[in-house]
């Protein structure tokens, strides 16, 4: 069996338009893959946007140890950001993916997210006034490859994750990571 | 319809009527198993809910169960069955084989030993979703795959049919844990036993070999597609439709080789699709796939340039229907003639392609000559006659594909 190793932080999520942010994080794999120590799944603390910088600090860490018996179902990142206003109501403003990198060493990822796009004029002032927004009904909309051109979104802001990939066993097995 | 007059008048209050529940396409069974108990499908319930099917004592025993709990008069809405010890089912060589592997079992261990049950979906065809295997001198209980969340971690299914389907499944223990009664230092040395205890177990399955290989004289790719944002388009509330092109050769082993990601709104103008595409193939091994590159520049193919075209595409939008396949690629037989077409730069595409290479340990050995390290586990190169048969049928198999795809 080959192990990976992932150890990182949950830097900071920019170009948001609600200043008070969280994000929740999981890693998802296929069934080749096996958790040995750490949590696939956590929440940061709520931030607020700094104005000058237009980014919510998390510092959230990130520390997974995984063994695999097979390369299909590579590991992949996916981060949800909520807002969070003064009456501690929050709803997502951002979903994102990013598969881990192949390549073992010190990575910097940049994930793109999305939300949902509101329909009616009267739910985009809503918006806009930060008091909710839209979700999928089902969580596998998020990353279901079928007919996926239906589903109307909105472009996001983006969240930075800082990675250390440490890969054990992988060569003895025949896998070259490019 | 009444109106307050004074307080001891009551208000009638008309009652709502609600529209009847929409059934949505996304539906959700969960069953609670038993080991070893039977649940039948949908076919099984048609088949051996006729008598004249039912020979040996097994199948007259389903009919009588089948009639007796009146089965074959309701129609199964759910599609999770089980395969007992009884039914003697032999499932996918490959899973079975891994989930052997998994469970470290001996090889001179009689397989009549075990109890084995699993768990099965009806998606079109039978689908093996969890194996089962009991055995009784280890006294353990063997799952595979393991114990999951549906919340956090569903095992996924894509399964294409008349249309794509996607399922996502999971399997939860309910047994329950037995009381134990003591002092909080006594649970507290039992709970740090039991992780040692798994701690070791886990390192014991570690140190063994149990990593799936390609065939020989084959290379597994897997390709990692992100198709991360764009910029630049002239219309809003786009989406991307990709097609990857393989080799002729290739055998797809997980995934598919088309795609498409959601529509996307522009904010600053940029596009973001933050879409993930995963496929695994093996082709034999003279080839060598390369990286693609991490910006695509889109092209836009203009119309005939006449008023009409102009303003159906500023009013309406829509382009000139070509097949973009042979287009953009290459035809084989004749020169395709692309006077008269124009094209003009549409936007960019930030993509990231990672490959995942593939191949059987032995080789190592060979491409690192004289200085490869000797491995003793793994035997030398020598090719067997089984193996050159089997490549022999592999190759012929392979021909007789592309002679079928040509005509």
């Amino acid at each position: 069996m080959a192990e990976l190793h992932i150890l990182g932080e949950l830097c900071h999520a920019s170009h948001f338009e609600e200043p008070n942010l969280f994000c929740k994080w999981s890693v998802q794999f296929g069934s080749s893959w096996k958790v040995i120590e750490g949590h696939c799944e956590g929440q940061s603390a709520a931030s607020t946007t700094r104005v000058d910088t237009r980014r919510s600090h998390f510092g959230t860490p990130l520390d997974l140890h995984l063994a695999c018996r097979g390369i299909q179902g590579w590991p992949k990142l996916h981060v949800e950001l909520f807002a969070l206003n003064s009456f501690d109501n929050y709803w997502p403003v951002g979903y994102g993916f990013a598969f881990l990198p192949t390549q073992p060493g010190l990575h910097r990822i940049r994930v793109a997210t999305w939300k949902v796009s509101s329909a009616k004029f009267v739910d985009t002032v809503r918006e806009k006034f930060h008091t909710g927004g839209f979700t999928v009904a089902k969580s596998d909309i998020v990353f279901s490859g079928i007919e996926r051109y239906k589903l109307l979104t909105k472009s996001a802001g983006s969240v930075e994750v800082e990675l250390m990939l440490i890969f054990k066993n992988f060569a003895e097995n025949g896998v070259e990571l490019r | 319809m009444g109106r307050m007059m004074d307080p001891d008048i009551i208000v009638i209050e008309i009652s709502e009527i609600r529209p009847p529940k929409k059934q949505t396409e996304n539906e959700e069974v969960q069953l609670n198993i038993s080991w070893q108990e039977k649940v039948f499908s949908q076919y099984e319930i048609d088949y051996y809910g006729v008598k004249n099917n039912c020979i040996t004592d097994l199948q007259k025993n389903y009919h009588h169960i089948i009639k007796s709990t009146g089965l074959s008069e309701q129609r199964k809405n759910d599609k999770i069955f089980t395969y007992t010890t009884a039914d003697n089912y032999s499932p996918d060589e490959e899973i079975f084989d891994m989930a052997k592997q998994a469970t470290r079992q001996r090889i001179d261990q009689d397989e009549n030993a075990f109890e084995s049950m699993y768990i099965m979906a009806d998606l079109d065809s039978e689908v093996l979703l969890f194996s089962l295997r009991w055995d009784p001198t280890e006294k353990l209980l063997l799952i595979y795959p393991d114990f999951n969340c549906m919340k956090i971690n569903p095992y996924y299914k894509e399964i294409q049919g008349d249309s794509r389907q996607m399922y996502h499944f999971g399997i939860k223990n309910l047994s329950r844990k037995g009381q134990f009664t003591g002092s909080k230092e006594t649970v507290q040395i039992q709970d740090n036993l039991i992780n040692k205890l798994m701690r070791l177990t886990l390192r014991e399955e570690l140190s063994k070999d149990h990593f799936s290989y390609p065939n020989n004289h084959q290379l597994q790719f897997l390709v990692l597609l992100e198709i991360k944002s764009g910029v630049g388009f002239s219309y809003d509330h786009t989406h991307v439709r990709f097609k990857i092109d393989l080799p002729i050769e290739a055998k797809i082993t997980d995934g598919f080789i088309d795609g498409s990601t959601h529509s996307s709104k522009q904010t600053n103008g940029t596009w973001q699709y933050a879409h993930c595409h995963e496929i695994c193939f093996e082709i034999p091994e003279n080839h060598d796939i390369d990286v693609v590159e991490t910006t695509l520049t889109c092209l836009k193919i203009a119309n005939n340039n006449n008023f009409y075209d102009k303003l159906e595409a500023f009013l309406v939008g829509g382009r000139r229907e070509i097949n973009l396949e042979e287009f953009f690629g290459s035809k084989e037989n004749s020169l395709l003639n692309r006077y008269g077409s124009s094209t003009e730069r549409s936007g960019e595409l930030d993509i990231k392609c990672q490959v995942v290479q593939q191949h059987r340990p032995q080789i190592i050995q060979l491409a690192g000559g004289l200085n490869a390290k000797k491995h003793g586990k793994f035997r030398a190169n020598v090719i067997t006659i089984e193996e050159l048969l089997s490549s022999y049928q592999r190759a012929r198999e392979r021909l007789e594909d592309i002679v079928n795809l040509k005509y």
